[in-house]
């Protein structure tokens, strides 16, 4: 077993690299962003608070999205809503469809990161491609230019992310 | 990484919908100073990773020598941007945006100082939370710059030439080795500090204010293309494009931005650099 947080540069590190993915995770379920960033925060704050008495049998990501949910259930029955959220009822457990979804936030945070490399325009057009499932041809009238420049785009942002995401050594845990 | 596995992990990312992306850098700052007041991180949290120790110490030293007597008592914090500028909050709610390569060095409080003194190596992006009785001062290799409460920016331009803008407030600014040798800078008002000379910028044509009706796609393009496509729409923003405001799009990025933000419903994030801003949404004002 290890300790969850040795000392502040840890926690620092586990924050950043965790905060978006669990406000997105916990956002699925409640569809309030800052509610999602609130429990996310008091999530946070527990662990930093019982520091020194958390250590760890599991991974740190799924420590942290158990906590997180346990959270977020705590704040459902608070606020006195129901369980059942868009006819889903919500289990204690994060279970394996959750895992599997867990991973795709990572690797879209992961992505999303790396994106943060590109120039603003580069990554538009690369989102507008890739997440919003727009036409190179769309992309073009959409955004004014040819067809050939969103083509170009694509390719560099292509090439620049996986040199990104290469650098990324946590992707396939 | 090979085709395959990149392929693999972007069908991975496309599996979820409405992501959102926040700056990690400001929520850790904004989360950070909640657990300063709940529990002892005060201390912990500007423990710096042992490999920049070295590179603190050094530049301790440099800044040392020109504190001479105004030298702060409090422990010290250092922050260091490496390859992406990185936005954090200081003590006293004073906002910096730390360029790439540049290094901030700063109290790890102000309380018991008479100033809100930080020393500066490249360059930052400074909006100061205003304290009337503690001046903010940003030390530099060849000068200070002094404020009450503003908006400014100190940017290397070239190699012992140094460009001081202000947005906001007034500040002044004075050679470090001679006090006599100063200038005050108004809103608006840049100046290039090299080889101990003040330089005015190359005079800049001014425009004459053209208010018109503009509607809200056609600013949202000028500042947009103007920029660079450095302030850019959010990829799930909402915008009416065809309602209209008066609007004088030949003023400066920021002032475009503090119009809209008198006259529409606009929500927006400063980016990490100068005239970077994220359009979450950009309505008619109800």
């Amino acid at each position: 077993m290890k300790k969850l947080i040795s000392n502040s540069s840890d926690f620092e590190i586990i924050f950043k690299e965790y905060y978006n993915p669990l406000c997105n995770f916990i956002n699925q379920y409640i569809h309030n962003w800052e509610d999602s960033k609130e429990i996310v925060q008091t999530t946070f704050l527990n662990i930093w608070n019982a520091r020194e008495r958390i250590f760890l049998e599991t991974s740190v990501k799924s420590y942290l999205f158990q906590a997180a949910k346990n959270n977020m259930i705590d704040y459902i029955r608070k606020s006195k809503r129901n369980l059942e959220i868009k006819n889903q009822t919500i289990e204690g457990e994060i279970s394996t469809e959750e895992s599997q979804n867990i991973s795709n936030l990572m690797i879209r945070e992961a992505i999303e990161k790396a994106c943060l490399t590109l120039k603003p325009k580069n990554r538009e057009i690369f989102f507008l491609n890739k997440f919003e499932g727009l036409t190179y041809e769309e992309i073009a009238n959409h955004l004014n230019i040819s067809k050939r420049a969103v083509e170009d785009n694509i390719a560099r942002a292509l090439k620049l992310l996986r040199e990104q995401l290469n650098k990324d050594e946590n992707l396939f845990n | 990484m090979k085709e395959k596995e990149f392929e693999y992990l972007l069908e991975k990312a496309k599996q979820i919908s409405d992501y959102r992306h926040e700056d990690v850098s400001a929520a850790w700052g904004s989360f950070s100073r909640k657990i300063n007041s709940s529990s002892d991180i005060a201390e912990s949290k500007r423990l710096v990773p042992l490999k920049w120790i070295a590179v603190a110490a050094s530049f301790l030293i440099v800044v040392l020598f020109s504190l001479k007597n105004d030298r702060p008592q409090e422990g010290y914090g250092i922050t260091i941007s490496q390859n992406l500028a990185e936005k954090f909050t200081l003590p006293d709610g004073s906002e910096v945006i730390l360029e790439p390569n540049s290094k901030l060095f700063h109290p790890s409080s102000f309380d018991q100082m008479n100033s809100r003194t930080v020393f500066l190596d490249g360059n930052a992006n400074f909006d100061v939370a205003s304290m009337k009785d503690k001046p903010f001062i940003v030390k530099h290799d060849d000068f200070n710059v002094r404020v009450l409460g503003t908006q400014f920016l100190i940017e290397k331009v070239e190699d012992n030439k140094v460009l001081i803008e202000n947005i906001e407030g007034s500040v002044r600014v004075t050679d470090n080795e001679d006090e006599t040798n100063s200038k005050v800078l108004n809103a608006g008002d840049k100046m290039y500090f090299s080889k101990k000379k003040f330089i005015s910028p190359e005079v800049e044509i001014k425009e004459v204010s053209t208010i018109a009706s503009q509607s809200f796609y056609k600013i949202y393009e000028h500042l947009y293309t103007r920029t660079e496509g450095r302030t850019y729409l959010h990829i799930n923003g909402k915008m009416s494009g065809k309602s209209t405001i008066d609007i004088d799009l030949n003023q400066s990025i920021s002032k475009i931005m503090m119009d809209l933000n008198e006259k529409s419903n606009i929500l927006f994030d400063k980016g990490n650099c100068k005239d970077c801003y994220i359009i979450y949404q950009l309505l008619e004002k109800n």
